[in-house]
């Protein structure tokens, strides 16, 4: 209360947002639990996927490198650094802004939520013992599905006990328009089951002949990072932009276009994967057309946050969330322009078998989606634990370790593929030659991975901090500099 | 757009669409596809194979040989797999119709391995490359696997299948390695890789002959 108004129409104006105020906290308050168990599992396999992705970098160019453990072969710590990054990161820390948002968005506190807990619970327990199986040589043999079928059975009915929970919060909202982040979540949620129940029963109940197998998998796959990490990741930027700004989208017309035009063309972007291989040409080519298509949501994305951040540029040297969210917004237009380029059949030619096509991945999982969840967790975590990051020097470090680490991982894999591809189409290069012109890019790749270990260290303890409420008396959010003065040095 | 209901229908209604394109028109098209019969030479492609060789396909997808070997051959206009000698035709839907799973693959961190069983055909050189990779193929990047085999006191007669290693692998005097039965397996299915057969729809490049 603001003891300096005393006109009736301000104070019923005070009334009026107090009484808002009061609603986000109780909101915040009831949705502490399960989002503070998603942010901090998902560190925890943040940390194990680090772990992991470094093995496997390493030993791409120093193959004795525990050589003698058949835990660690190559073949079994890359499915689990993929698996762990995937399933584990990006899938449990898009599950606690998927909820906190909806609940904000929807005004819905959550009663005793304590079946959404449990499914969160169980998502882990599934991811581990996924993660067990693949290591300990349980592996289905398609990508993003390796996981035995009794572990996809445990990560689905935990799916199920989280995404009822996102409906009965999208049912009870207070009737007023849904904002755009509302549906992607909402898209995302209805989504991913779907595609992960169909892939699973086409593959392991119906077992679908040889190619069909692949056709599903990387149908899945493609489902997997772009209709559920993208939705969650675009409805993080929707949200967080104009709410650290304090103004509107730049174009709600816009916004709408691009959701629906996403809807229809993503799914059907797939079969690139397979360009030139034993599947029918019509599908590569529908897949391409797809590919090609996805500019104009991807254009309607990109215009709404660049204009929205017109003549706030700035904000980006003050708030962590605006920073972090902002570096995977831009990686998002990359991503998707560059998956544009290389549907192309003859880039295609090149880039096709090459790590071209991990550098577009991690772009999509990695500098767009999981910048984004950074941003999103330095703007939620505050508002649940009720005091502000300790640091602003530790945000500081994680952003240039990981924005540092990203870009090298990404330009390393774009620049080593195109060569690995143009080596590879000139038969007079032995297979031999080809791989040692990989290496120094492979090596790259590995002190880019110390950079992001280093980054998600930070971050993980600074998280631990917040989750012991070690951090800046609550108020006001910890920035990189006071407004008003630009930060030196970057 | 306030209506929960239309954003329903909607979310459903594109992703039944993709659906439909990506999984369920391409089932029908080459879901049941049957290996081709050539009645005067007497002579079925593909053929199922059975025993050793499908426990080795385990062996490869447990040990994630597939996240570095692809196993397709695409046409001589979009690749120089051919030209490399990796296959004689491009593969086709039909090649893998027995195949679960079926490792298409989409990387190469190695060579593809569609023909491998043809390519090579020494028993030996697989123990021994798959043992140490670099002891034949200088500056390769595959991960030794050691752990496939095992190293045993020579009782009587050293095996048959005992690997002659020498250099900084070599044994001491009354020992030997010999593979284990996941190696055995797994060399079993590498050697039945053999995508060479004509088909209908892929004919040998006469160039590859």
């Amino acid at each position: 209360m603001n003891p300096a108004l005393t006109s009736t129409e301000s104070k019923a104006q005070v009334t009026h947002r107090d009484i808002d105020q009061v609603d986000r906290a109780l909101i915040d308050a009831s949705a502490r639990g399960p989002v503070l168990t998603c942010f901090t599992t998902a560190t925890f396999w943040l940390l194990v996927a680090s772990l992991f992705g470094f093995i496997s970098s390493l030993k791409l160019h120093a193959p004795e490198f525990l050589g003698d453990i058949s835990w660690l072969t190559y073949g079994r710590t890359w499915p689990a650094y993929m698996n762990a990054l995937v399933y584990g990161w990006a899938t449990l820390s898009g599950f606690g802004t998927a909820i906190w948002l909806l609940a904000r968005l929807c005004r819905v506190s959550l009663r005793k939520p304590w079946t959404l807990n449990f499914g969160i619970l169980f998502w882990n327990f599934g991811v581990l013992l996924g993660i067990g199986a693949v290591l300990s040589g349980n592996n289905e043999g398609y990508e993003f599905l390796e996981f035995p079928g009794a572990v996809a059975a445990v990560l689905f009915v935990a799916y199920l006990l989280i995404g009822a929970w996102g409906y009965s919060i999208f049912r009870n909202r207070r009737p007023e328009p849904a904002y755009i982040s509302t549906w992607y979540i909402v898209a995302g949620l209805l989504w991913f089951p779907w595609a992960f129940g169909a892939a699973y029963l086409m593959l392991n109940v119906f077992e679908v002949q040889g190619v069909m197998q692949a056709v599903t998998g990387s149908w899945y796959a493609q489902s997997l990072l772009g209709l559920w990490l993208t939705s969650v990741g675009l409805a993080a930027v929707y949200y967080l932009i104009p709410k650290v700004l304090g103004k509107p989208i730049y174009s709600y017309n816009l916004a709408a276009i691009g959701f629906w035009t996403f809807a229809l063309f993503y799914n059907l972007t797939a079969m690139v994967r397979y360009n030139g291989g034993p599947i029918p040409v019509w599908l590569v080519t529908l897949s391409i057309v797809a590919n090609i298509l996805m500019l104009i949501p991807i254009a309607t994305v990109t215009v709404n946050y660049l204009f929205t951040m017109r003549g706030y540029y700035n904000m980006v040297y003050y708030s962590p969330t605006i920073r972090f969210t902002f570096f995977g917004a831009i990686a998002y237009t990359v991503a998707g322009v560059l998956g544009a380029v290389i549907s192309l059949r003859s880039v295609d030619s090149v880039t096709h078998f090459t790590h071209v096509i991990a550098g577009q991945t991690h772009l999509v999982i990695y500098a767009f989606f999981t910048m984004v969840m950074f941003g999103a967790i330095y703007y939620i975590v505050p508002r649940l634990v009720g005091c502000e990051w300790f640091s602003a020097s530790l945000v500081r470090l994680h952003f240039w370790a990981t924005a540092y680490g990203i870009g090298m991982t990404v330009v390393l894999l774009l620049i080593g593929g195109s060569v690995q591809g143009a080596t590879m189409n000139d038969p007079n290069i032995a297979f031999t030659d080809v791989i040692e012109s990989m290496l120094p890019y492979l090596r790259g790749r590995t002190i880019a991975w110390v950079f992001l270990t280093v980054g998600h260290l930070v971050f993980a303890f600074h998280f631990l901090l917040m989750l012991l409420r070690l951090g800046q008396p609550g108020g006001t959010p910890t920035l990189f500099a006071v407004e008003g003065e630009e930060e030196g040095g970057h | 757009m306030n209506n929960g209901r239309f954003l329903f229908l909607g979310i459903f209604g594109t992703f039944a669409l993709g659906w439909l394109c990506m999984a369920v028109i391409p089932q029908t098209q080459m879901g049941t596809l049957q290996p081709q019969v050539n009645e005067e030479a007497g002579e079925v492609y593909p053929v199922n194979v059975a025993g050793l060789a499908a426990q080795g396909r385990q062996v490869y997808a447990a040990n994630g040989c597939n996240y570095c070997h692809s196993q397709q051959i695409r046409s001589r206009h979009t690749s120089a797999d051919i030209d490399r000698g990796w296959g004689a035709r491009r593969t086709v839907a039909r090649d893998y119709i027995y195949e679960t799973p079926a490792f298409i693959g989409t990387m190469r961190n190695g060579p593809d391995l569609a023909n491998i069983g043809q390519r090579q055909k020494s028993r030996e050189w697989h123990y021994q490359h798959l043992y140490d990779p670099r002891s034949l193929v200088p500056n390769s990047i595959m991960p030794p696997f050691r752990f496939l085999f095992e190293k045993r006191k020579i009782v009587g007669e050293r095996s048959a299948d005992a690997l002659n290693l020498t250099g900084e692998n070599a044994v001491e005097e009354g020992y030997e390695v010999v593979p284990g039965s996941d190696a055995k397996a797994l060399v079993g299915y590498l050697l039945s890789l053999d995508r060479s057969h004509g088909l209908k729809e892929a004919a040998v490049t006469e160039a590859a002959k």
